[in-house]
């Protein structure tokens, strides 16, 4: 018996509906596995173009850097890295804004990433917002490394102790590096590196304690020699500064120069313990004699200012004037002293304005040095 | 849900034509969905193929000329219903063919577009979305034997869940579907097309997760001042605009007007010159979000935004009216981001006030090129919303907005796609009167 209209009508679209609904669900299956592989594909070619774009960034390519990371962030914006690399490329091509546009959104997404607040760190210390910088920095430091690494810590505290350094704040920045204390891993690197930082803070004690650390762990580190060097020089341990610089195969010019300053010190200080009467007579006339010959040499040109000149002639006349206490003929500390002030006086009036001999520098250096000793 | 009673039908059989239109709108809406996310795959998918990793000049200059011989012949002589966007041909069905749209459309629309596209074809994929999902439903209401009323009840429902999944867009979906292809903000197809609208991006969401199409910063007016310059976008999108339809309209009917035996041919005569475009300029390939993406982020500078913005307009007007498969809505959001880029860029040199950042000027461009060359405005201001979920940007987008679309209507009266189907000898006028159904939609 054949069924009614109606309810023909109803089975067929009964029918058609369920019909539909299983397509609808193979279609789901279908599409989801064919977004699957799409995505898995995307990620490849973003992690591709990340490779790329690192690889041109450490070329100093930034430009294709830039376009090769944007292609790798947008294929893939799941990956925090690549909008990471994106800004650190985009700081090296002087766009900060652009870049603190792209991390400051991934920071949102998560605010203990170490990489991301470092660069959002390195853009405000570019910006000169140092406490935005220190801010970020000490994100970066307490933030969760991937490998809980120690050098990672200790690379950022040294950046952030640079970055105070250069705006001029100067405790915090040795309170950083104070911090560094025993964690900072045992590295010639990481040594020399917190000794430049102390030297430039101007604790160069404790800058040549960090740099003899380092030539313990390598002895002809060039790095660690003249920093080690320069900090014994500022000392004032002019030998171990001759011995430490005079190792360097290469020495720059400076240091070079210092080198030879550091070695006349040694050899010409008239102040200098342990010396016989008739050696220390004669460095202290040699001293006189080239800081009197130095005032005359500049007198004799033409270029000098009326008032440089006044004052140089002033000195002049003070070093020859005799002294009371040299009448007395008796070869007397005291009397050395006298006399090296004469010549010490003579170089102060004379320095920046006469042209220098490592001499000069030396007799300088010796009396800053026994400047800085008096009380 | 809307009223299309039989009065001949008994009242269980109405109620029971409701039910079954409700589960069938869920259903498409979900149909229409799959198929344009798994349009928007496939022609990544063929993308990739055709092009590669990182393709040569060689394979740039030759892959858009060689696969449009194929779709050109797929064009004229299988499928010649599907070329251009889709967008136009779903409007002259709802209004003048009782929304019958035959099953091979939706099918030729998705292997012509993913060729087109896929290809390296300057267009879009969301018109074709909207006619394969508008084709979608057509005929599955005409296979489970609906009543006319209801097949073409069926098809803004197709057209706003295939967009809504396109752009992850629902509200703005929706909007469109009843701006564009009904053409009455009023009509009482609301429900239907809410419904299939959510579906479709709930099953969009659930496959390709919840990402915004764009990632775009919080942008905002920085002071009352600044709505000048977005005045000024407006003034200038609405002339990109009009040079735009006017450069589409004009190079389509030269195409048009060859001869009829070149019709196979003029695809690949389009891939010519886009193989030569791309071998200069590559980015102007395909869907080209990624730039948009750039651009709303102040990644692009202004030169190559300038350059972007010409290269593009051009190369889509031949991919277009070379009668390739595919929209203009992407490319218009391209072109739109270029010019708000670059108008931004100009601004922030020269206004002395202060000014937000290109970014925000490009999103707004991207609303006022598609305002005035879609001509529809409040899809144009929910879908920059929805792409950005920030209110602050939405004065100056309707300012920009309204005097786009202002100077876009001054300067080119017949909104581009009612003009595409007057090119086809078809006369639309919303409320079905006046027109041939026979009349060819082709192109």
């Amino acid at each position: 018996m054949p069924l009614p209209h109606d309810l023909r009508q109803l089975r067929r679209e009964v029918t058609g509906l369920v019909l539909l609904a299983l397509a609808a669900m193979v279609g789901y299956g279908v599409t989801l596995g064919m977004a699957r592989s799409e995505h898995d594909t995307s990620r490849r070619d973003a992690a591709a173009w990340f490779r790329i774009g690192e690889r041109q960034l450490a070329e100093g390519r930034i430009d294709d850097a830039l376009w090769s990371l944007r292609r790798a962030s947008t294929i893939d914006r799941g990956d925090r890295r690549y909008g990471v690399a994106l800004g650190r490329a985009l700081t090296a091509a002087g766009r900060p804004d652009q870049a603190e546009r792209i991390l400051r959104p991934l920071r949102l997404e998560a605010p203990g990433d170490p990489e991301i607040n470092l660069e959002l760190a390195r853009i405000a210390a570019a910006r000169d917002a140092v406490d935005d910088a220190v801010h970020f920095f000490h994100s970066a430091l307490f933030g969760v490394w991937p490998d809980e690494s120690a050098d990672a810590r200790t690379r950022i505290r040294l950046e952030l102790s640079g970055v105070l350094l250069r705006h001029g704040r100067t405790e915090a920045a040795l309170g950083e590096l104070a911090a560094l204390g025993t964690t900072m891993p045992d590295t010639v690197a990481n040594h020399v590196a917190a000794a430049r930082l102390l030297a430039s803070a101007g604790d160069a004690d404790r800058a040549l304690t960090g740099f003899r650390r380092a030539l313990r762990l390598d002895a002809e580190h060039q790095d660690a020699l003249a920093g080690a060097g320069e900090a014994a020089f500022a000392l004032g341990r002019f030998a171990e500064a001759r011995r430490l610089l005079a190792q360097l195969d290469e020495p720059s010019l400076q240091l070079a120069a210092r080198r030879d300053i550091a070695a006349l010190i040694v050899s010409g200080n008239p102040l200098a313990p342990r010396l016989s009467t008739a050696h220390r007579r004669q460095r202290l006339a040699a001293a006189l004699d080239r800081a009197r010959t130095r005032v005359r040499d500049c007198l004799a040109g033409t270029t000098l200012q009326p008032s440089v000149r006044a004052r140089l002639l002033a000195a002049q006349a003070a070093a020859e004037a005799p002294k009371a206490s040299s009448r007395g003929g008796r070869d007397s500390m005291e009397r050395v002293e006298r006399d090296f002030e004469r010549a010490y006086a003579l170089e102060q009036a004379a320095d920046g304005v006469c042209p220098a001999t490592p001499l000069d520098a030396a007799l300088l250096a010796i009396g800053q040095r026994r400047e800085q000793a008096l009380p | 849900m809307s009223e299309a009673p039989n009065p001949a039908a008994t009242p269980e059989a109405v109620a029971r034509e409701r039910r079954v239109f409700l589960a069938l709108t869920l259903l498409i809406g979900v149909l229409a969905g799959l198929s344009a996310v798994l349009f928007s795959l496939s022609i990544n998918a063929a993308t990739r193929t055709f092009f590669g990793f990182s393709p040569s000049g060689w394979r740039l200059l030759l892959v858009p000329p060689l696969v449009s011989l194929v779709t050109g012949v797929l064009l004229a002589r299988v499928f010649p219903g599907v070329r251009g966007s889709g967008v136009p041909q779903t409007k002259a069905s709802f209004h003048l063919a009782g929304g019958v749209i035959p099953a091979s459309v939706p099918f030729g629309k998705f292997v012509t577009g993913v060729l087109c596209i896929g290809a390296g074809h300057s267009i879009g994929r969301e018109g074709p979305s909207v006619q394969i999902g508008a084709g979608l439903a057509s005929a599955i209401g005409q296979r489970l034997g609906l009543s006319p009323a209801r097949i073409r009840e069926l098809v803004p429902v197709g057209a706003a869940g295939a967009l809504s999944a396109a752009f992850n867009t629902p509200v703005a979906a929706v909007i469109f579907t009843l701006e564009e292809i009904i053409g009455d903000m009023n009509a009482t197809l609301l429900g239907s097309t809410v419904l299939a609208s959510v579906a479709s991006v709930i099953v969009a969401r659930s496959i390709l997760g919840n990402e915004p199409l764009f990632h775009v910063p919080e942008y905002q007016l920085v002071g009352p001042a600044e709505l000048l310059a977005y005045a000024c976008l407006g003034v200038i999108g609405g002339l990109v605009s009009v040079v735009f339809c006017r450069g589409l309209l004009g190079m389509r009917l030269w195409f048009r007007r060859l001869p009829a035996r070149t019709a196979t041919f003029q695809p690949a005569m389009g891939g010519v010159v886009i193989g030569l475009t791309l071998v200069v300029v590559p980015q102007v390939m395909g869907v080209g979000y990624e730039y948009v993406d750039q651009a709303l982020n102040g990644g692009l500078v202004w030169t190559t935004m300038l350059t972007l913005l010409v290269v593009k307009l051009g190369a889509t007007i031949v991919s277009y009216a070379s009668g390739n498969a595919g929209g203009i809505f992407a490319p218009s959001l391209f072109v739109g981001a270029m010019v708000g880029g670059v108008v931004g860029t100009a601004v922030a040199e020269v206004a002395p006030f202060a000014t937000g950042d290109p970014g925000a000027y490009a999103l707004v461009g991207m609303g006022t090129l598609f305002a005035g060359i879609i001509r529809a405005p409040m899809t144009s201001v929910f879908m920059i919303f929805e792409i950005t979920q920030d209110y602050q940007i939405l004065v100056p987008l309707m300012v920009a907005n309204l005097l786009s679309l202002v100077i876009s209507r001054r300067f080119q009266p017949v909104p581009v796609y009612h003009a595409l189907l007057l090119q086809d000898g078809v006369q639309l006028v919303p409320g079905d009167a006046g027109a041939s159904p026979q009349a060819p939609l082709s192109r």
